[in-house]
């Protein structure tokens, strides 16, 4: 007995069972996906792609050292987190971006986007999303990527594929072969259109299940339901839902957007509708509005409603369900 | 001493909009410019403190069942006063602020200030109490429009600040800039004033 008593036991509380599946280490496999495309990028676009990439992480890492120190949190610099978000933002901005631009997303993305809500885990919108969103909104001239491009040929024509489509109409996707489009060869920002990069980084991820499958896929299926719906209605106006998934940032905001862990559902059941919503949101807001390429407001528009969509959850056995809950 | 309370207390520890959470709609829709709210805090302040003067000065004979109708018809008078006058001297300004002049009517920090402070204290009192929360209100709104203008236009008061080279950020002046302009203001103060350990935020 006394034996027993003189014993040390752990009386930590759970979970007791612990495995490498910490932010750090996640947010890494991320980088890991992405680093295809942005090795194409860089072989695609030159330093440029290096110096865009390069500078948005070396602001957004200090915006958010520079946070930390101001206002202590749990969310520290050395989970990544930041690294990964100004790579995602970085794969948006246009091939000539000057410093400033990115410094000021940098700022917007880390400070207003994720740190004033208290770092990652709590903020209610992509932070590169909404950092993207008020670039586009404050400098749009900065982000016309066809002027951008003007000193490079690729062999196909030189104009954002969704932009030729929806001033010229359906027909106009006959410009493009669908392999430069699946290739990245299409004007777009540093990265966001490189297809097939990045296909095979969200599907590595999606096989290591460190996203789930049904986000991505449902962004697919709802982007090509609409898009074929569309194109049943008006031929002539619309290209054909292949076009639409071929171009712009469709594959990335499937994978790599909509899966973001902090602002997605965590059910089965919401994930689909998020991602199918998404999908849906993103046709409607190419066909309809004056954007021709809306990935930034589709993916803010289903970050708000996610709330919404958590409240859809297993049920509780044993739990009598009152009232609303 | 009550009377430099009650000159101060607008400046920092009822300051509007910020620690009073009032009068939000002008303070959101008319700082785009640095002149706008400057503009906007002048006509309130008038109508703020005639207007608390008048209902201190009728206090004892207002019922105090129609007392909130009787508050509007002071204030709306006064507001028409603000608008017609406005329209005759300061024109380009009056057509910017448009709709938001006649608005005053409804702004609640009139309102407030005469619930809560004019109905129960004597006429020199309430009338320092609308001067305290008007220029609170004008120095609120022109701080606000001016970060605003700055940083969404490279300009203050219409001067032209940075060289031509500058691309100012658009989005400051439009509506979402504004939000995240209050509200960053808002949190600056709440921290501020939690360091000072003054106990004023509501749970």
């Amino acid at each position: 007995m006394t034996n027993d008593m003189s014993r040390k036991y752990s009386v930590a509380s759970s979970p007791h069972w612990r495995y490498a599946f910490t932010l750090s280490n996640v947010q890494r496999l991320w980088l890991l996906a992405l680093a295809p495309a942005m090795v194409a990028s860089i072989w695609m676009y030159g330093w440029h792609a290096a110096r865009v990439m390069g500078l948005a992480v070396f602001f957004a890492v200090a915006f958010d050292a520079l946070a930390n120190r101001v206002i202590p949190s749990k969310d520290s610099t050395a989970n990544y987190s930041s690294v990964t978000l100004a790579i995602i933002l970085a794969f948006m901005m246009p091939y000539d971006s000057p410093w400033w631009l990115i410094l000021v997303g940098s700022f917007i993305m880390i400070v207003v986007g994720k740190k004033l809500f208290g770092g990652t885990g709590a903020y209610p919108a992509h932070p590169a999303m909404l950092a993207f969103a008020m670039l586009l909104v404050s400098w749009p001239g900065r982000f016309d990527y066809t002027r951008s491009l003007l000193a490079i040929d690729w062999g196909t024509k030189m104009v954002e594929p969704l932009r030729l489509v929806k001033t010229l109409g359906g027909g106009a996707e006959n410009t493009f072969l669908w392999q430069d489009l699946l290739m990245g060869h299409q004007v777009a920002g540093i990265g966001n259109a490189l297809v097939l990069y990045l296909l095979i980084g969200g599907l590595f991820l999606m096989l290591i299940r460190r996203i789930p499958w049904q986000t991505p896929l449902a962004f697919l299926l709802g982007h090509v339901c609409m898009a074929w719906i569309l194109n049943l209605v008006g031929p002539g106006e619309f290209a054909s839902p292949l076009f639409y998934v071929l171009s712009g940032g469709t594959v990335f905001a499937a994978f790599f957007l909509a899966t973001e862990y902090t602002t997605s559902p965590v059910n089965p059941i919401p994930r689909l509708l998020y991602g199918f919503l998404g999908g849906l949101l993103l046709m409607l807001i190419r066909a309809f509005s004056n954007y021709s390429d809306g990935v930034v407001f589709a993916i803010l528009l289903i970050n708000l409603g996610n709330p919404l969509l958590d409240r859809i959850r297993p049920k509780v056995w044993g739990v009598e369900v009152t009232g609303n809950a | 001493m009550k009377f430099k309370q009650v000159l101060l207390h607008g400046l920092w520890k009822d300051l509007p909009p910020f620690r009073l959470v009032l009068g939000l709609c002008p303070a959101l829709a008319i700082t785009s410019s640095a002149e706008k709210g400057l503009g906007m805090g002048l006509a309130a302040t008038f109508v703020l403190i005639f207007s608390n003067t008048f209902i201190s000065a009728l206090r004892k004979s207002i019922p105090d069942k129609v007392r909130i109708a009787s508050y509007i018809v002071i204030i709306a008078t006064l507001v028409v006063l603000v608008e017609m006058s406005m329209k005759a001297f300061f024109f380009p300004l009056s057509q910017q602020l448009g709709i938001y002049i006649p608005l005053i009517v409804v702004n609640c920090i009139i309102l407030g200030r005469a619930e809560a402070f004019a109905s129960r204290n004597p006429v020199f009192l309430s009338m320092t109490d609308g001067l305290s929360v008007g220029i609170g209100f004008t120095i609120s709104l022109t701080l606000v429009g001016s970060i605003r203008e700055i940083l969404g236009a490279g300009t203050w008061f219409g001067m032209s600040l940075f060289g031509a080279s500058f691309e100012p950020f658009g989005f400051m002046v439009e509506a979402p800039g504004a939000f995240l302009c209050l509200g960053l203001l808002l949190g600056l103060m709440n921290a501020y004033s939690r360091k000072r350990g003054e106990m004023f935020i509501q749970s």
